[in-house]
């Protein structure tokens, strides 16, 4: 449990104490060590293998290492959804909300706490189709926060029905002749609803993600990514299937290759004893 | 009428002046007249001049326009309940008149506006008729072109005459309310009051004045539900709010958005319901107390967010100003039908605290209990309020602010480790950590609504459910442990008991009192904490033959209102039965008289009939003519 001071302070609550700034109160006595990527990095994340969420944690905690913010200072908030499940993943002040509404609670830390960086990870369905309303509303009210919504086109932790941002033709649980509506488009959306930093990335350029995360961190306002990466959802045997057939065609052709190679070596570059004898006979 | 001090002077324009304790003025109209504004200065000068006033109003849920009617009962002693039956009352129109003539105590006084009201010929006898042309005798006094604007003010100035109110203090008011507008809005209130002051009502009409109430020892002030609750909630400490506009709880949010800014807080208008509650949510995670006001529909859709409260263990205040319902149901009239969502509401086993104030003054007080049960217990609570109290205006003696004012403070200190999610603290209640604060082992918690461990970590495992469910529960028990037992008014034990909550307080307690007058032993409590309730509530159940439980719900499909329901649930008293109104209007005396004499009087009530209402004192004197 909590120091002796702590508990003190917590049942003293109606004490009237001087109009300090809440960060200047914080001693500085207490030492602080560089933060290392383990400092910063909690549980193991769950996500899919090969899902871009992890390229998407993995630059957020570089971010957080390169630019040494105190880390309590940082609240990590987050909806429903695979995405969501990231304040489990960093090591800061972290709150996992209900489905739609990480934008809206969001707003209230912010606004109610000027001195910490917000940041608010969500999902494609999360932020566009239950928690559309509060995307637009944050966006125009321009609270000062950084969103990253991790698109990948498909409720993953449902398991595959169609999202809001799914292409028409996609094939999903909830569309299996495929998904008819046209997708919504985020980056229309939020420079409609007058986001005031708005940037568009992807978990293959993980040196722009940075760049982008860093931008809208320093930006003094809504700011808006989006992450895009195909979709990729959950399924024990498709899993299992994209492993085994890739590692068995990436061994039939390494084995086919090492063949031809030999091959290939063999005939026309026949070992040189053989040659020189030959030439030599 | 109980001040029966014939004190009939004739002073120097030979006008009779009764002295007289009280009075129930009752004001109807349209609801664009200004009739609520009327109303509302007579309710503020008698705060005042240190008489006690409750008011009632029922406003049509048009955009514009629609019957209105505005009851002030001013008394020299304490006033309860608005008043079953009025004294005065003023008809703008002929529907004013017909609607409301059967309102007035028999012998009472009708002003009517003569431009508008043919009086009944069948009634001419039965109150007395005073007709006067006040549309084109407003028109006379402030110029054609406003046409019958300020016709409102102009009968404030009769009023005014006729009760011998302080001019003075009136014209302050109206100074007051009319300052911020254009100099000829206010020019012409005052010419119309002054026209109306000086109208001449006959020598021969009996003229009244309020007898001196005591000194109190404190000033009064005199504001609406609405507001005691906003200012109550400053008062508790509470420094940030959303809302989304709703009525009748719209006034809160009005008033938060411009007085939280002058405390270094501040009040977001929300874009619905559901972010309302987040934001307050979010702010309470941030470590301030947060608060939104809202009305049934609203509640309805705050539940999912007011579960992850309870589950996160965030504090946060929800008002409730309930209205008529389900769905849109009145948005204008009063019901007290949302107790079972408040307790029971969200899904899940999510236990959370309710409590409903029982009078203006009591909404202060409440609203500051509320802040300090949200942060101590980190429980969202909500305050059931309802539209009656929210819109009545009464006085009450001036909170001492230095003694009962909250302050939360940000805290800070850095804490060398941090469970959010303590099984081992006593009671299950734990501080709140907010964000900002150093945890120095490098462990920041997360704060989560899926089911956690103590670190808040998310588990499945079936024993930490279980001790969470109970940890969350052994918060409420807790209080419970601690909360005060309700007052007993009446007879400590004897043949009944009522119970009430919330607006019913007035009407029940004169019914109380009045069936005592009638030799019956009958107690009466009126419940502030709703859930969790105090230990030892059957103590007083048990002092009493049978148990009424007096609230304006349905009945139900097994015959139990929403609180009797619940009180059965605990108790298991097959004593408790219910009496329920649903027509959107408060509760009369003579209603809840009526049932208690159902429930004991009956031997009695057979025996002797029931008394005529007192007479009042405007009645069967000569001198009232046309």
């Amino acid at each position: 449990m909590n120091s002796e001071i702590k508990q003190s302070v917590g049942e003293n609550t109606s004490a009237v104490k001087s109009g300090q700034e809440p960060h200047q109160r914080i001693p500085t006595d207490i030492p602080r060590k560089p933060l290392t990527k383990k400092d910063l990095t909690s549980d193991h994340p769950t996500w899919c293998p090969g899902c871009g969420d992890f390229s998407v944690l993995a630059s957020f905690i570089r971010v957080l290492e390169k630019r040494q913010f105190p880390q309590e200072n940082i609240v990590t908030v987050s909806g429903i959804g695979c995405s969501s499940r990231f304040p489990y993943f960093v090591q800061t002040h972290g709150v996992h909300f209900i489905h739609g509404r990480a934008l809206a609670f969001a707003t209230g830390v912010s606004l109610a706490r000027p001195d910490l960086r917000v940041i608010v990870f969500t999902g494609d369905g999360d932020a566009f189709s239950i928690g559309g309303n509060h995307f637009i509303h944050a966006a125009r009210k321009n609270v000062r926060m950084t969103v990253i919504t991790m698109d990948n086109c498909v409720y993953g932790l449902t398991k595959k029905q169609t999202s809001p941002t799914s292409p028409p033709g996609y094939r999903s649980k909830t569309d299996t002749w495929g998904a008819v509506d046209n997708p919504i488009n985020p980056m229309k959306i939020a420079i409609a609803a007058g986001a005031t930093f708005v940037a568009r990335t992807t978990h293959t350029n993980p040196a722009h993600m940075i760049e982008m995360m860093e931008a809208a961190i320093d930006h003094n306002g809504f700011a808006f990514i989006e992450c895009l990466f195909p979709p990729l959802y959950p399924s024990v045997t498709s899993v299992v299937l994209f492993i085994s057939v890739f590692l068995n065609l990436f061994v039939l052709f390494s084995v086919l290759r090492i063949l031809c190679g030999l091959i290939f070596f063999v005939k026309y570059f026949p070992p040189l004893n053989h040659s020189v004898t030959s030439v030599v006979s | 009428m109980s001040g029966q001090s014939e004190n009939l002077m004739g002073n120097g324009d030979g006008l009779n002046i009764a002295d007289i304790s009280e009075a129930v003025i009752r004001i109807a109209g349209n609801s664009q007249d200004g009739i609520q504004a009327l109303g509302g200065f007579l309710a503020r000068l008698a705060g005042r001049s240190e008489q006690d006033v409750m008011t009632y109003m029922t406003i049509p849920s048009t955009i514009s326009g629609g019957p209105s009617i505005f009851q002030v009962r001013i008394g020299s002693g304490e006033v309860l309940s608005a008043g079953d039956e009025a004294d005065v009352l003023l008809a703008f129109y002929q529907h004013s008149y017909d609607n409301h003539i059967n309102s007035l105590k028999k012998g009472g006084l009708v002003i009517y506006d003569s431009d508008h009201v043919k009086p009944r010929e069948d009634l001419l006898g039965v109150y007395n008729h005073v007709g006067i042309p006040i549309t084109s005798l407003t028109v006379e006094a402030i110029g054609g072109t406003t046409r019958d604007k300020g016709k409102n003010i102009y009968a404030l100035g009769l009023i005014a005459r006729l009760f011998n109110l302080n001019t003075q203090k009136l014209e302050q008011l109206i100074t007051e309310k009319f300052k911020s507008k254009d100099p000829s809005v206010l020019r012409n209130a005052l010419t119309a009051f002054n026209a109306g002051y000086n109208y001449s009502l006959g020598n021969t009409l009996k003229m009244f004045r309020f007898a001196r109430s005591q000194q109190k020892e404190r000033a009064q002030v005199v504001m609406s539900g609405n507001e005691a609750i906003s200012y109550g909630l400053i008062a508790g400490g509470v420094r940030f709010g959303a809302g989304y506009p709703i009525t009748p709880s719209s006034e809160i949010m009005e008033i938060l958005r411009a007085e939280l800014p002058k405390y270094g807080g501040m009040f977001i208008q929300c874009e619905d319901e559901i972010a309302s509650m987040s934001v307050v949510l979010g702010a309470g995670y941030a470590g301030k107390i947060a608060v939104t006001a809202t009305s049934g529909p609203g509640l309805s859709l705050k539940m999912e967010a007011l579960g992850w409260g309870v589950m996160a263990e965030v504090p946060a205040i929800i008002v409730d100003v309930q209205r008529g319902g389900p769905s849109t149901g009145l948005p204008t009239q009063v019901e007290q039908s949302d107790i079972n969502i408040a307790v029971f509401g969200s899904h899940g086993d999510a236990p959370r605290i309710v409590i409903a104030p029982s009078d203006v003054e009591d909404c202060f007080y409440t609203a500051i209990e509320a802040a300090r049960l949200t942060r101590k217990y980190q429980v969202p609570v909500i305050i059931l309020s309802d539209q009656a109290i929210a819109t009545r205006i009464e006085a009450f003696v001036e909170p001492d602010l230095e003694k009962i004012c909250q302050n939360f403070d940000l805290d800070l200190t850095p804490v060398p480790e941090h469970l959010p999610y303590p099984l081992s603290a006593k009671d299950g209640i734990a501080p709140h950590v907010p964000p900002g604060t150093r945890i120095l082992n490098g462990k920041y918690p997360v704060l989560t609504g899926l089911e956690h461990d103590e670190t808040g970590h998310p588990t499945g495992s079936p024993k930490y459910h279980a001790e969470m469910t109970s940890k969350r529960r052994r918060k409420l028990q807790a209080l419970a442990e601690s909360l005060p037992l309700p007052e007993v008014y009446g007879d400590h034990e004897g043949e009944l008991l009522v119970i009430g909550w919330g607006s019913t307080k007035g009407p029940i307690r004169e019914a109380v009192d009045r069936a005592r007058e009638e030799g019956l032993s009958v107690g009466s409590i009126h419940m502030r904490y709703i859930f969790p309730q105090p230990k030892g509530l059957d103590t007083i159940l048990s002092r009493y033959e049978k148990i009424l439980v007096v609230e304006m719900n349905d009945s139900g499909l097994y015959g139990y209102g929403q609180l009797a329901a619940i009180l059965r649930s605990i108790y298991c008293d097959k004593r408790i039965h219910g009496f329920n109104k649903t027509e959107g209007q408060t509760f009369k005396v003579r209603e809840i008289y009526g049932a208690i004499l159902s429930e004991v009087g009956n031997k009695r009530a057979s025996e002797e009939p029931l008394k005529a209402p007192n007479q009042s004192v405007f009645n069967g004197d000569e001198s009232f003519s046309k």
